[in-house]
């Protein structure tokens, strides 16, 4: 029957649109389901693996024509997931359980469960895009990045990543709802699952149920127990809620009264302890990480990366050490397949945003047109002759496509550059992306939106950059350089612009 | 793509097909026809008169007599109803006594029972899927308030001793309800032979509508009824009768009774040569093989195999055959049959049920030993025995 395709359904908008995709490329598909965490008694309506979902997920398989299954998962769920979740919070620290779930269940058993059935794929509704590199796969952010959900699979290797397709990482949340829309899926209009799935109503009072219905499994001496609150000089500064309920940057619930707000540093669950202090204490200037786990092949020595430390937190650039050779690392056990311990420097005083710059240029002409000047290899080279930038490897010339590259050269405060890009994503004529994978920055990601308006097309570009390495780094400073890229992409905009209308309208309103 | 209907049913004991015959005489009551048998006028008369005559149906497929018939909508209904009125009836201590092999809506309704306060002995059968009659009653007590056992098992086929159970529980004054859901239309029925006092059917489970039932019910035999709120059905269940369904139910079983002889075979036929179908398949084994079973049901372990995964390919290669009993949310718990004859989870998650219906034919047969021994053998490849 040619390669089976295994889409997991959760029920949701994201998985069903991610079956329908699949569905609609002809091959064969079959729609998977878990049901992880049994509380059919319970009124589980609109969370993950309630049955209610779950006949979700058989209604929109239907609708795609492909047949849906569900698998019982919750043993191994609770095992792998949900009792390591309470033994973290028991042991002071903060999970993130979709992780896990992601590594030991979805990529995992449920993987396995589909190999079964002769799938080789599993295709799931995460945002976030699997790129091949010259190392093997890359595990990439999603095109939509209020959406990127990459974080939660950090976690998975390369045979993982493999096996894995994400048909939603080049499509934004827009897109997947209007395709959810157009093609009369029956969640078309459902809402956001943001919460963990299997805790129903908040994770203090899921912690303490779970300790109440098998407390032979989780030891907790302070279950209940109020917390001592300290200073960071160790001075006592009263009580709070057990120690479990909170986490290290928390700044609500302390009730503690103080001059300033005062933030969660330290939980000690072996003293049922929690040390608090101000905002400037909370910001550190590294961490010490667990279970290091490199989806390419593992740096010989320190490298430099943007560091992200949960899955809403903007990154900081870093240095990430490799552990020194310690062979019992922290986090160890049958479990923990890529046990290790790395040291991570942070290079900021505090943890603070890549820079960003968004500017959007209202065209006179269609999306198509706007989307293939601005690939336009040759329109470029004219729109930045002042800094007589030219295409010097890779294509340079004409338009440039999905996976290509160009290396550009170019004098920019009177030094000159060189910078590689790779086309990184492409759906014409809505978005396309090009990264840097080789230069003085020490990343740089430009997102080219085309919005169709009213009277043409919103062409909207998105610029993330790290500052520069080297000479450039320190000459010039992060404000000065957001300045100076901001000048010259409005000037190439125009460039652009003034091409298209020409081409669309050369005869037109703009009067020439 | 993958086709939306199966090309071969083989999962009759959840449900059947319709029969055609069937539906033409339900046909004018979806259409032209129509009326409430309550009702005084002529639309009433006349639904009332097909429904009388679907009762007589009923009655000649059990052996009994259309007074004691009882309509109603499913097979839990009926079951539930018995459980419930006998249970509950009388002052003072109660007792009832049911095999662990009965359908969920006796099961369940006993466990209700039991958290008020009535006690619930139950007794397990062995590795061939019957219980002993003897085992049965030894449990009866001065108390006991109703005794439970099925005819056919829903999984294994088994037949069930009933009719010596009857006989112990008769010479006690013990009541017994019978589930004769699997049996009726696959093998003879009687309800005299039988000698019980309650006996529930359901229509789908032969080539009959879905949603109409019957509660059979010695005439006699007290019954509080589990719906109330009008005089229907003698007082036994109200609720505005479903005349189309019903209709369909007294023309099931009417050609039930004609043909039985011949379904018995055809059903047997089918069923037999599957089974020697399977001795080109390495590690088949049928289950309960040796007991009485129903002629159209085979239940089989195959060593080493994930039934789940095992049904789920037949499925998508065309072939629906079932596994254990399937929840509602379509999740796959081991066969709560195997684990109480003493089968291991594990034997009860490699197991797999194939029920043939009147419509299936020798090609599909030998088209799903096809399929069978094709995906065992890729299954075996792609997830060598754990």
């Amino acid at each position: 029957m040619g390669e089976l395709t295994a889409v997991a359904m959760s029920g949701g908008l994201d998985s069903s649109v991610a079956a329908w995709l699949l569905s609609r490329n002809g091959r064969p598909a079959v729609g998977l389901s878990m049901l992880l965490w049994d509380r059919s008694s319970e009124n589980s309506h609109g969370r993950c693996c309630g049955a209610l979902d779950l006949a979700d997920a058989r209604r929109v398989a239907g609708q795609c024509g492909i047949r849906h299954y569900t698998f019982k998962m919750d043993r191994e769920f609770r095992d792998r997931v949900v009792d390591p979740f309470v033994d973290d919070y028991l042991a002071g620290r903060t999970p993130i359980p979709c992780t896990d779930c992601n590594t030991w269940i979805k990529f995992d058993l449920f993987l396995e469960r589909a190999r079964t059935l002769g799938a080789e794929r599993m295709a799931t509704g995460h945002y976030a895009r699997i790129l091949e590199g010259a190392d093997g796969l890359e595990l990439h952010t999603a095109v939509d990045r209020q959406k990127d959900q990459s974080y939660y699979l950090f976690e998975l290797d390369q045979a993982q990543l493999a096996a894995a397709s994400f048909p939603l990482g080049d499509k934004t949340k827009d897109e997947v709802r209007e395709l959810a829309r157009e093609s009369g899926l029956a969640v078309a209009e459902k809402g956001e699952s943001m919460e963990i799935c299997f805790v129903a109503d908040g994770v203090r009072e899921f912690i303490e149920e779970q300790i109440a219905e098998r407390p032979e499994r989780f030891a907790a001496a302070a279950v209940g127990r109020p917390s001592r609150v300290v200073d960071s000089g160790g001075q006592l500064l009263g009580e709070a809620e057990p120690y479990y309920r909170y986490t290290v940057g928390q700044r609500r619930g302390l009730g503690i009264a103080a001059s300033e707000r005062l933030y969660v540093l330290e939980v000690r669950a072996d003293e049922n302890r929690l040390t608090v202090g101000s905002e400037r204490e909370l910001a550190a200037r590294g961490l010490n990480g667990e279970r290091l786990h490199w989806i390419g092949p593992p740096p010989a020595d320190e490298i430099e990366a943007t560091v992200r430390i949960r899955s809403r937190h903007p990154g900081v650039l870093a240095a990430i050490r490799p552990p020194a050779r310690r062979d019992a690392g922290p986090g160890g056990g049958l479990l923990r397949r890529h046990a290790g311990a790395g040291r991570l420097l942070d290079r900021e005083r505090t943890l603070r945003p890549l820079p960003r710059i968004e500017i959007s240029t209202d065209i006179r002409a269609a999306a198509e047109l706007c989307f293939d000047l601005a690939r336009d290899l040759d329109l470029h080279q004219r729109s930045m002759a002042h800094t007589s930038e030219r295409a010097v490897a890779g294509r340079t010339t004409g338009l440039i496509e999905l996976g290509e590259q160009v290396t550009w050269r170019a004098r920019h405060f009177g030094i000159v550059h060189e910078h590689t890009s790779r086309i990184t994503a492409f759906d014409r004529p809505r978005h396309f992306r090009d990264e840097m994978t080789r230069g003085r920055f020490k990343s740089f990601v430009h997102d080219h939106y085309f919005d169709p308006i009213e009277c043409g097309t919103r062409m909207r570009d998105v610029l993330e950059f790290a500052s520069p390495m080297g000479v450039v780094g320190r000459l010039v400073d992060a404000l000065l350089l957001d300045r100076y890229l901001t000048r010259l992409l409005k000037e190439r905009n125009q460039v652009i612009r003034r091409a298209a209308e020409l081409e669309s309208d050369p005869v037109g309103a703009n009067g020439r | 793509m993958i086709s939306a209907m199966s090309a071969a049913y083989f999962d009759n004991n959840a449900t059947t097909q319709l029969d055609s015959r069937v539906r033409e005489a339900m046909l004018p009551w979806l259409g032209e026809r129509h009326g409430n048998t309550s009702s005084v006028h002529g639309f009433g008369q006349a639904a009332s008169g097909a429904v009388e005559r679907a009762r007589a149906g009923v009655a000649e497929l059990l052996d009994a007599s259309p007074a004691e018939i009882v309509f109603c909508g499913s097979g839990t209904e009926a079951n539930n109803a018995v459980v419930f009125s006998c249970g509950r009836s009388g002052g003072g201590p109660g007792h009832l006594v049911v095999s662990t092999l009965e359908h969920p809506s006796v099961l369940v309704a006993a466990e209700r029972l039991e958290a008020e306060g009535i006690k619930v002995s139950r007794v397990a059968p062995g590795r061939d899927g019957c219980v002993e009659a003897q085992h049965f009653l030894d449990q009866l007590r001065p108390e006991t308030r109703l005794v439970s056992l099925m005819l056919a098992n829903n999984e294994v086929g088994t037949l069930q001793p009933v009719t010596e159970v009857a006989a112990g529980c008769r010479a006690q004054g013990v009541p017994v309800l019978c589930d004769a859901v699997q049996a009726v239309g696959k093998v003879e029925v009687s309800v005299r032979d039988l000698g019980v006092d309650y006996l529930t059917l359901g229509g789908h489970k032969f080539h009959g509508p879905l949603g109409a039932a019957a509660l059979w019910i010695r005439k006699g035999a007290p019954l509080e009824p589990l719906l109330v709120g009008g005089g229907h059905e003698r007082r036994r269940r109200a609720s505005t009768v479903n005349v189309p369904a019903v209709v369909g139910l007294g023309k099931a079983a009417e050609l039930a009774a004609e043909e039985l002889a011949d379904r018995n075979r055809h059903l047997s036929t089918l069923r037999d040569r599957f089974e020697q179908g399977l001795a080109a398949i390495d590690g088949a084994d049928v289950h309960c093989s040796e007991s009485p079973r129903l002629p159209n049901t085979a239940h089989l372990a195959i060593a080493g195999v994930q039934a789940e995964s095992l049904m789920i390919r037949l499925d998508m290669a065309g072939f629906a055959v079932s596994t254990g009993s399937a929840c509602s949310s379509g999740v796959v718990e081991p066969s709560s049959s195997l684990l109480t004859m003493g089968f291991s989870e594990e034997e009860a998650l490699s197991s797999l049920r194939v029920s043939v219906g009147m419509l299936n034919t020798l090609e599909e047969v030998d088209g799903l030993l096809a399929a069978l021994e094709r995906q065992v053998a890729e299954l075996r490849q792609t997830a060598p025995a754990s």
